[in-house]
């Protein structure tokens, strides 16, 4: 048994398959299958060859990998992005540095921190200026509950290496960091202390996108309880969207302002975004936010931000075609 | 050809990408961690498939994105930078296997992976002699088979944007995926009696 086409069958059996094939040719295999045993028992072939190449499976990436990679590129980026006297590598202070005169180590310290300063107690307006750098501890690791001490973020220093501890029993979580020593401060999200913490590290105090993005995932779930978001938080998402170099980064800022309970704040960030933020997914999440909010506040300044980006020629066909929908809902 | 639409969301995905190669121009780090956490798990899966060896695939992997830092103002936006990321994973891979005379000794063990808990033993042991037999298969097929065949079957990508990713024409993506899938029909169906011994 033969078949005079089978060259043409094999060939767009492969198309089919590879999702290539023209409708026109699609309808003349159909049909001409349907006829030829040949030429079936090839397509079907070529069908289990294909499902059988799926079983190569292959294993995603190891975190060891991933993360070795990623301080690899993030230092030739910094090597590359340096002007020629910047290879001068600064001396940056060190625990080590404890075991010198206490003097001085003190004095790196407070240089290196910017006076982050752990108080004792709840800070008190009287405390003596002079308490600071004298008698900080140098220590390798300290942990902090916030019931006891909050951290003074007043000078922004630089926290490096933040890392978080999921919640224990009792939704306590951790965020530890590094200035010179590494402190772990604990608390539930939203007692103060890990709530400005996680604030802090949103609005552009942490190095990397993860870690930005982490902090407002958890700022976001401490905000949908009954109390709802503080003042503070959203200023915080708001400060995030309109400054934060990462499109990453402010769209999730974005989603987390839509998730909230909608009020004039979140619904000033989120048009602020969509007629500012130069990243059309950023814009696109802005309008689901904003359409959202509109289903309880049913304000002109919505209506007006999305009629504004639907009926905008210059604006992305997406984010447009969006606010349209998101308009036809709404004025249903 | 799914691939070939320009979908919303591959069109923000690229714009967002293109964002990301800006931030690597200005010498912002989180431009490079950024594609390379969004493009590391593919990269990675088409270099180990086309050189048969994890080491080597992370070896590439890594090579792809330095190089994308150092060529990210040569980049002149007529292709997404997706495509361009596999096409200097391609070379990259294509250098390696014009320098090696490896491949006809890949140790076939290293592509056996360890299986997820949860089926029995046996089960186990005959998926991971399917993947074997796979991957040995793929390794039959010539380079040029292989990297076009790869990328259309395992990367979903229309055969326009292979052409553009291996700087070659359609017809040639055509042929070279034809003559792919008729070996690999071959050693499955008939010219391996292995296939039918695990299969059966």
């Amino acid at each position: 048994m033969d078949c005079r086409d089978v060259l043409r069958t094999r060939e767009a059996a492969v198309l089919r398959l590879a999702g290539e094939l023209p409708a026109a040719e699609r309808s003349w295999l159909d049909d001409h299958l349907a006829g030829c045993p040949v030429c079936r028992d090839e397509e079907s072939r070529f069908a289990s060859t294909w499902e059988r190449l799926g079983e190569d499976h292959v294993a995603p990436p190891s975190p060891s990998f991933l993360a070795r990679t990623e301080t690899l590129l993030t230092e030739e980026v910094r090597r590359r992005a340096a002007p020629p006297v910047a290879q001068v590598v600064p001396i940056r202070p060190h625990a080590r540095l404890a075991a010198r005169p206490l003097l001085q180590a003190a004095a790196l310290v407070a240089a290196a921190t910017g006076g982050f300063l752990f108080a004792r107690t709840a800070p008190g307006p009287g405390r003596p200026a002079a308490f600071a750098a004298a008698t900080f501890p140098v220590v390798a690791q300290r942990t902090v509950d916030v019931s006891e001490a909050v951290p003074d973020l007043s000078n922004r220093p630089r926290l490096a290496n933040v890392a978080f501890r999921p919640a224990d029993s009792g939704g306590r979580i951790g965020v530890a960091f590094d200035v010179t020593t590494r402190y772990t401060v604990t608390g539930r999200p939203d007692q103060k202390g890990i709530a400005d913490l996680l604030v802090y590290l949103m609005s552009g105090a942490a190095d990397t996108e993860g870690t930005r993005g982490r902090a407002i995932d958890l700022v976001s779930q401490s905000s949908k309880g009954p109390a709802g978001p503080s003042p503070d938080i959203v200023a915080a998402l708001a400060e995030t969207v309109r400054r934060d170099r990462n499109p990453g980064v402010r769209k999730k800022a974005v989603e987390a302002l839509a998730q909230l309970p909608p009020s004039e704040a979140t619904r000033d960030a989120l048009i602020l975004a969509l007629k500012t933020d130069e990243n059309p997914a950023v814009r696109i999440l802005a309008v689901d936010g904003l359409a959202r909010a509109a289903t309880v506040m049913k304000d002109a300044a919505t209506l007006d931000a999305l009629r504004s980006r639907a009926s905008d020629e210059r604006e992305n066909g997406y984010v447009r075609v969006q606010a349209a929908q998101a308009l036809s809902k709404l004025e249903l | 050809m799914a691939s070939a639409r320009p979908t919303m969301e591959a069109q923000l995905d690229a714009d967002e990408d293109r964002s990301l190669l800006q931030m690597v121009r200005r010498g912002d780090p989180e431009g490079a961690t950024g594609l390379f956490r969004k493009y590391s798990a593919p990269l990675l899966r088409y270099a180990d498939r086309l050189l048969g060896s994890r080491a080597e695939a992370e070896e590439v992997a890594q090579e792809v994105f330095l190089k994308l830092i150092a060529r990210a103002d040569q980049y002149d936006g007529r292709a997404p930078v997706a495509s361009w990321l596999f096409a200097i994973a391609a070379n990259a891979c294509r250098d390696r296997l014009r320098k090696s005379a490896r491949r006809a000794a890949v140790p076939l063990e290293a592509v056996v992976e360890t299986a997820a808990p949860g089926p029995s033993a046996d089960r186990t042991l005959l998926e991971s002699e399917r993947r074997r037999l796979v991957r040995s298969a793929l390794l039959r097929l010539s380079d040029d088979q292989r990297e076009a065949l790869v990328l259309a079957r395992y990367h979903d990508l229309a055969y326009a944007e292979i052409a553009r990713t291996l700087e070659i024409s359609e017809g040639a993506v055509k042929t070279r995926i034809f003559r792919a899938m008729e070996k690999l029909k071959d050693v499955f169906s008939e010219g391996d009696p292995r296939w039918t011994a695990v299969t059966s």
